[in-house]
């Protein structure tokens, strides 16, 4: 009865969405989900692998203090903030929540995010001496 | 036997939908413990020698990360699983890359907590 989900359907169901609220939402799920995936094999790759030799560590690190990879830590914690925020916004629906108001509630978590990022923006520059 | 199969999938379907929830709230709670333990409150210097004395004071910090690993291993690649099946509609397909996922994600684990445990108790 049940029959799987293939290509045609799934790429169908987007072109016909066009680019709503929800569709966009679903797309940067995954997009950033994907991108977070990258990292954390890049992240525990790198690590684990150079803290078997001390000075290669300590290299590592200064590198990743560097202006360019706080900047890219940034980029990260706005890729994290917004595959978190839209979770909660996934999880308040699987209960029930707030599903009549779904495109407000995707903005207003993205609000939430944007302004996170801000303050760590904020927070980085200050901590750093950037003004 | 086929009405067996679908409800053994559907059933499977369930509990990683379910668990894909939990190790959501997990990570949120365990990163932000983590963010804390190594970021804010009296961070060690990012250096091969102060980070392992730090795991080396106490279990604490390297059960927070083996529980990240944990939690962040399994939503992770539960998600690609996830991503996969919404392109690939073959069962042959799904099956190689959902135990291709389930082994790299349980390889991952054991090797991110053996370096962090390795150091906890030295050697």
């Amino acid at each position: 009865m049940v029959k799987h989900s293939g290509i045609p359907y799934y790429t169908k169901r987007i072109a016909k969405a066009s680019l709503e609220t929800g569709t966009f939402a679903h797309l940067l799920h995954r997009i950033t989900g994907l991108l977070l995936v990258v990292y954390l094999f890049l992240h525990m790759g790198v690590i684990s692998f150079t803290y078997l030799n001390g000075q290669t560590f300590d290299d590592l690190m200064a590198t990743f203090s560097s202006p360019l990879f706080l900047v890219l830590d940034l980029v990260l914690f706005a890729g994290a903030m917004i595959h978190g925020m839209n979770g909660m916004r996934i999880m308040l629906f699987d209960m029930g929540l707030f599903t009549r108001r779904q495109k407000l509630i995707f903005w207003v978590m993205m609000a939430i995010a944007a302004i996170a990022v801000l303050a760590a923006a904020y927070l980085l520059g200050t901590l750093e001496g950037w003004w | 036997m086929r009405q067996n199969i679908e409800l053994k999938t559907s059933r499977r379907s369930f509990w990683l939908w379910f668990l894909q929830r939990v190790s959501s709230v997990g990570l949120i709670i365990v990163l932000l413990v983590h963010m804390l333990a190594w970021h804010y409150i009296n961070p060690p210097e990012l250096t091969h020698v102060e980070v392992s004395k730090r795991l080396g004071e106490s279990i604490f910090f390297a059960t927070v990360e083996a529980l990240l690993i944990g939690f962040v291993m399994f939503h992770a690649l539960n998600g690609v699983r996830n991503v996969v099946y919404d392109y690939f509609p073959k069962p042959g397909t799904r099956k190689i890359v959902s135990i291709l996922l389930l082994v790299v994600g349980i390889a991952l684990f054991v090797w991110g907590t053996f370096v962090l445990f390795r150091l906890v108790f030295g050697g």
